[in-house]
């Protein structure tokens, strides 16, 4: 059996996994003393059992395949992570808001994703690829995964310099970027602009999914802000939550800001000098 | 001398290994020249050979997984032939199910996001849940008597 304390790298490594179609979640399960179960469940998307070295994983039969393999994954974490406490529910509200905070349910969501959409896998295929909903789409149904998992993996590994955020009732919940080329001080407001996409989303209600091209100002208040457009694509992940990609489609507002940070920062040292 | 003779399979073996070794010294065109007076395609023997070579390792690299998969498939089977001694009434599989929920307080994270007070628990979802609890051999743990 594949110990507790084994990365999802070490686990695939161990199995001989490399290709996403191979990537079975019940065998991987199995493999580190966990079975997997599909049962109706009522108000939570998976739970997990576990006494001494075995566990029994339950997942709602009921979801979308590609939920039920993310919460299985999710519950693996647990098991893998928090062995010990031996037993958690999780509901699917968890699975999609618990992405920033330091708990075991940060933990398990970011060993899930580690596990099912591993980075040697995924990077290769994301890369050059539009941060967009279809691009989304595509690597979510080739890894058979949810959707809010593979965009955050986009947004973090592929190969342009974009902003994930999630908003629950019309604010934000969370929000990741590319932080090696998305500025820090560029922070999204807490409420969406009547002017982008976001919005829209909460306003109709029957829209599942919308993009368009967004001035960067409605989004943040950095210098000359107006002068750029960036591409906001959204997708509902429930009737009051939605996932948004922004993406510097034109990467210029990142290089003028790049460039007006390193002028300042001259300043600054050139100031110091003469002190 | 002395030496015992070899059977069937000792004999094969020793035959391919030495066809092995040939193969390895001979010089490449020596085989391409040979392979093309046998009217072969080599090409295509070069990608057939090159698709069993990695069939072959991908096969040894995935050991665990497929025994894995086998063990996932045998336990699902028998999980579904399994039957659990559970409580005849309903009634009495509730009360079953919250002794243990008492008795055991290390399993209540499980469930406390379904339904903090178990009240809208379905008589199936008990079950479900006590057939997990049975398969862990939790239940063995649990004092209940049905008269209770």
């Amino acid at each position: 059996m594949i110990e507790a304390s084994a990365t999802p790298d070490q686990i695939l490594k161990t199995l001989g996994i490399t290709e996403p179609s191979d990537i079975d979640i019940d065998a991987i399960a199995y493999a580190c003393g966990a079975f997997i179960t599909r049962e109706t469940l009522s108000g939570c998307e998976a739970n997990i059992i576990g006494v001494d070295d075995r566990a029994v994983i339950t997942v709602n039969s009921r979801s979308l395949e590609s939920r039920q393999r993310f919460s299985a994954g999710h519950e693996l974490g647990h098991w893998m992570r928090d062995r010990g406490q031996s037993a958690f529910g999780c509901s699917d509200r968890q699975m999609h808001s618990e992405w920033t905070a330091n708990n075991p349910e940060t933990r398990a969501n970011r060993f899930a994703s580690d596990l099912l959409l591993p980075v040697s896998m995924f990077a290769p295929l994301a890369r050059g690829k539009p941060v967009t909903t279809e691009t989304v789409v595509t690597l979510a149904t080739a890894f058979n995964m949810s959707r809010t998992a593979t965009a955050m993996r986009l947004v973090e590994h592929g190969s342009f310099p974009a902003i994930i955020a999630y908003f629950e009732s019309g604010q934000k919940n969370w929000s990741i970027s590319k932080r090696k080329e998305v500025p820090a001080y560029l922070k999204l407001p807490e409420i969406p602009a009547p002017q982008t996409v976001t919005a829209t989303m909460f306003e109709e209600a029957t829209l599942s999914e919308d993009s368009d091209d967004i001035r960067a100002d409605h989004w943040f208040t950095a210098d000359r802000s107006e002068k750029y457009y960036i591409r906001e694509s959204c997708f509902r992940t429930g009737p009051d939550s939605v996932v948004t990609l922004l993406w510097w489609k034109d990467e210029q507002q990142i290089i003028d800001l790049n460039e007006a940070e390193e002028r300042r920062a001259e300043r600054r040292s050139d100031g110091d000098w003469e002190r | 001398m002395g030496d015992k003779p070899l059977n069937g399979a000792e004999r094969l073996e020793k035959v391919i290994d030495g066809l092995g070794e040939y193969i390895t010294s001979a010089p490449d065109q020596e085989l391409l020249d040979a392979a093309r007076e046998d009217e072969r395609d080599v090409a295509q023997t070069s990608t057939r050979v090159k698709g069993i070579l990695k069939r072959a390792v991908r096969t040894q690299q995935q050991v665990q997984l497929i025994a894995a998969r086998e063990g996932f498939r045998r336990e699902a089977a028998a999980m579904a032939q399994k039957s659990f001694e559970l409580p005849k009434t309903k009634e009495a599989r509730r009360g079953l199910f919250m002794a243990a929920i008492a008795q055991l307080p290390q399993l209540q994270p499980a469930f406390t996001l379904q339904n903090r007070d178990f009240k809208d628990f379905s008589d199936e979802d008990i079950e479900v849940q006590l057939r997990k609890m049975a398969l862990l051999d939790v239940l063995s743990k649990v004092q209940f008597s049905e008269e209770e």
